[in-house]
């Protein structure tokens, strides 16, 4: 890929936009940061009530990046080898031989759907895949294919028999993204598009597996200047209660963001530049990413849970500050 | 798209200046920079103003003198400081692009100056679109300085109030401005007497280069000294003064003796006979070598020696002789020859004659005479700039009195009333002011002596006139009086008696006193500094001048 390639990525990327929205419909900031964590080579955990398009976003995007696709549903009694995979006994005429079975893990988009209904034990079966891009099962560990991508799905308002996410598979999530009722204008066009047309709307194919990498690797490449990391590092440690001077902060917030969560604002901030035909990642970018980076990485205490503060506000108030 | 050759400047590590992106970030920096020069003298422009506040202000507790100059000269001084200030917060090129990028660039150009030097497709792709956005955007034109304007209004409020305060009267900045006319005044003499030192210094360096010169080198040292004093001085009667202890030094230390030592050393004489009577007029009338001549041929007797030694211890503490030199020598020969009953003529007559001889050359006398004249016309000079630049005159109140806040209430002719001693003005002192009594030598009708020691000096003048050698025939009731404003000597004719409370001493005998003396009988009492030339003066008239 050469320079001139470069300068088409924001034509690829309205383009990847375009084929997803002809069947999402009204969730047009979701599939761009979704397309961003795809190209930035992290994984999403969507939060959203059922029925809002999040298999069908993952599904149309499987199609339109030509890329392998695997549904898990997650369930109480789902185990990890039902995620990973395991060894079963083949017979055959040179006797008994132990095969990897590979799990659904192994594909390049992973919808895990409902994540927080397995069990502790089963969700941290995704731990390893997500950062790691591997699997180990016994003593083999094996390598995931590239690209690799976690769309994970959480329903908020059912709590019965759901375990939370602790907070280290949380920080495995590059983005968390809040999908929400789309408005009344988009709610007649998803009618349109779903229900009062017989033919699914066509879908093209418009990348490979191998323009994926290609685009991952040139994101990386993005300058982003001194003064703008140096926001970023300032907007992270602002996030911490113990070295912020925001009352807001110290007032609601139990734990800050890590530095995984500084690496996810910077890396989909380099992907947004990119996005908006820019070839360096600005403060602008940093802000924009810092909501669905950082919201699920600040621990907020109880207290903010019963003043109804999410993570949102709290961001606000220090980007305000930092800008 | 722009194509730009990117050229690498190995002593700065940037791109060359032919490079449109770094020469925006140039010329935002030189915009910066200016912009921090404008704000430093701004913030200089400001604490001028703070400045001028505190002077104007303190112009009102203190005399401040050439207060246009001080504005001046601060002015001068915060702004050199403010530019300096400013020139040092010259902005780097990473502050710059920074500034540019505010202007809406996103920063680009802080990213496209850390790029430079790296290569890839991306960088490229970047440092073309950087072009672009340059190219369209004009980070240089559309950036704006941040320049407090706020303090600047400060600044002229301040300085609006002071020049408020400025207009509000004041005595201390009247007597300020006539300290400064006086310092003007005294600084031009000031320079005419470090001119006429060069020119000691130069003639005696030309003519004379052995041992004599060092007198000379004293003398404009001497000049020197006094030129200093007078540029610091702001009072024409501390420079009197000055120019008097000048005179002295001149008379005493540096040439040994002269008339008025000569004049002294009559007292030596004192009971000591009839054989020493021609030598003691002689010696009165400042003929030191004629009264050697009369007394080297006489033989005095036991008691005569006696007399002179005791006359010696009289006079000792009064007359300055020059310390190891050749008359206190002698001197001290007198006495002991005295104490041995073994004085004769000749001890005495070459003790004389060191009054006559001058202590060095002709050359040295010549300067020493023609400093002397210069000096004396230069305290008379002073003088009369005294009496008129402190408006003594008229109706108006001297202006020392009206400085030291006296009460001026009911003083005419610089008399003020006896409650303030130490504003005592030349003449006599008034118990209380009357319009009718203008002139200063005259004593007011009223007037009580305070202080019996020194009596009423209007009166002992009135009296000691009539004795004068060449006063002709004066008229008890007749006082001398003093210049008055004009140049004019004012007399006066009193009707009033001579006997003055409070004076123990007979002033005839006073005056034969003075006589014998000369200025040494001045100089045995005290007076306050600032009536001191006037004193002087007056005593030098009385002796026939100065």
């Amino acid at each position: 890929m050469e320079s001139s390639d470069v300068r088409n990525f924001r034509n690829f990327f309205e383009g990847v936009e375009k084929e997803v929205q002809k069947q999402v419909v009204g969730q047009d900031e979701i599939i761009k940061n979704i397309l961003i964590a795809i190209i930035a080579g992290g994984s999403v955990l969507m939060e959203g009530a059922p029925g809002l398009g999040k298999t069908v976003m993952v599904k149309t995007f499987a199609r339109v990046l030509d890329l392998p696709f695997s549904r898990i549903q997650f369930t109480p009694d789902l185990m990890p080898v039902d995620i990973t995979g395991t060894y079963i006994v083949n017979k055959s005429e040179s006797g008994l031989t132990f095969e990897f079975q590979e799990g659904p893990i192994f594909s390049s988009m992973i919808l895990a759907d409902e994540i927080n209904r397995a069990t502790p034990k089963t969700q941290s079966a995704m731990l390893e895949a997500m950062q790691e891009k591997t699997v180990t099962v016994g003593r083999n560990t094996f390598r995931l294919p590239e690209p690799f991508f976690v769309l994970a799905t959480q329903n908020p308002l059912e709590m019965e028999g759901t375990y939370r996410l602790p907070e280290a598979q949380l920080d495995r999530f590059m983005f968390k993204l809040k999908i929400s009722l789309p408005s009344e204008k988009d709610i007649y066009r998803i009618l349109d598009v779903t229900v009062d047309r017989s033919e699914e709307p066509e879908i093209r194919k418009l990348a490979c597996r191998e323009d994926i990498l290609a685009w991952q690797n040139h994101a990386a490449q993005v300058p982003v200047a001194a003064s703008v990391k140096e926001k970023a590092v300032r907007l992270m440690m602002e996030t911490h209660p113990d070295r912020t001077s925001l009352s807001i902060v110290k007032e609601y917030v139990n734990c800050g963001a890590s530095p995984r969560g500084l690496q996810a604002v910077l890396r989909g901030a380099r992907v947004r530049a990119l996005a908006e035909g820019r070839f360096n990642a600005s403060f602008e970018d940093v802000a924009k990413m810092a909501y669905a980076a950082l919201r699920h990485r600040i621990f907020l205490n109880f207290k903010a849970s019963a003043e109804k503060v999410d993570a949102d506000v709290i961001l606000d108030e220090i980007l305000r500050r930092i800008k | 798209m722009t194509q730009v050759k990117l050229i690498r400047n190995p002593r700065r590590n940037l791109l060359s200046v032919k490079d449109p992106v770094i020469r925006s970030i140039e010329k935002i920096r030189f915009k910066m920079w200016f912009c921090a020069i404008a704000d430093s003298l701004i913030c200089s422009a400001l604490l001028w103003a703070w400045y001028i506040f505190i002077l104007a202000a303190a112009s009102h507790l203190v005399a401040i003198t050439y207060f246009l100059q001080k504005v001046k000269a601060g002015a001068a001084a915060f702004a050199f400081a403010g530019i300096c200030a400013g020139a040092l917060r010259r902005p780097g090129m990473k502050a710059a692009a920074l500034a540019g990028d505010a202007t809406g660039l996103q920063d680009r150009l802080s990213a496209y100056l850390e790029c430079i030097g790296k290569s890839g497709h991306v960088l490229e792709a970047f440092r073309e679109e950087v072009l672009e956005a340059v190219g369209k955007f004009n980070p240089a034109r559309k950036y704006r300085a941040a320049i407090c304007w706020k303090r600047l209004w400060h600044c002229l409020l301040i300085l609006m109030i002071s020049a408020g305060i400025l207009l509000i009267p004041s005595p201390r900045m009247e007597q300020a401005a006539q300290m400064q006319s006086v310092r003007e005044d005294l600084k031009a003499e000031a320079e005419n007497l470090k001119e006429l030192a060069e020119r000691i210094e130069k003639t005696s360096d030309d003519e004379n280069r052995d041992s004599a010169a060092q007198p000379d080198q004293k003398l404009s040292r001497l000049l020197y000294d006094l030129a200093e004093k007078m540029e610091k001085s702001s009072s024409f009667e501390q420079a009197v003064y000055d120019v008097s202890q000048v005179q002295k030094k001149l008379g005493l230390h540096e040439y040994g003796g002269d008339a008025n030592g000569a004049k002294g050393l009559a007292g030596i004489f004192d009971g000591a006979g009839n054989d020493f009577d021609e030598g003691k007029q002689l010696l009165e009338q400042g003929d030191a070598e004629g009264a050697a001549r009369v007394v080297e041929n006489k033989a005095p007797s036991r008691q005569a020696q006696q007399k002179v030694l005791e006359n010696i211890d009289k006079i000792q503490g009064r007359i300055k002789l020059q310390e190891g030199g050749d008359a206190e020598r002698l001197l001290e020969k007198i006495k002991t020859a005295a104490e041995k009953g073994e004085l004769d003529g000749k001890l005495l007559a070459s003790f004389l004659k060191q009054f006559t001889r001058p202590a060095s050359g002709a050359s040295q006398k010549s300067y020493a005479e023609k400093v002397e004249t210069k000096l004396q016309s230069l305290k008379e000079r002073l003088l009369a700039k005294a009496g008129s630049g402190f408006e003594g005159y008229g109706e108006q109140n001297k202006s020392s009195a009206f400085a030291e806040g006296g009460n001026t209430e009911g003083m005419k002719n610089g008399e003020p009333g006896t409650q303030d001693v130490s504003s005592v003005a030349s003449g006599g002192e008034g118990m209380m002011a009357s319009d009718s009594r203008e002139a200063v030598g005259g004593s007011a009708v009223s007037g009580e002596a305070v202080d019996g020691r020194q009596g009423q000096m209007g009166k002992v003048q009135k009296e000691a006139a009539s004795l004068l050698p060449d006063a002709g025939e004066v008229y008890s009731e007749e006082v001398k009086g003093q210049w008055q404003s004009g140049g004019t000597i004012q007399e006066k004719k009193s009707d009033r008696t001579i006997e003055i409370k409070g004076e123990f001493t007979n002033t005839k005998t006073l005056y034969r006193q003075f006589l014998a003396e000369g200025m040494e009988y001045v100089d045995k009492y005290e007076f306050p500094a600032e009536e001191r030339p006037l004193v002087l003066e007056y005593f030098s008239k009385l002796n026939g001048g100065l």
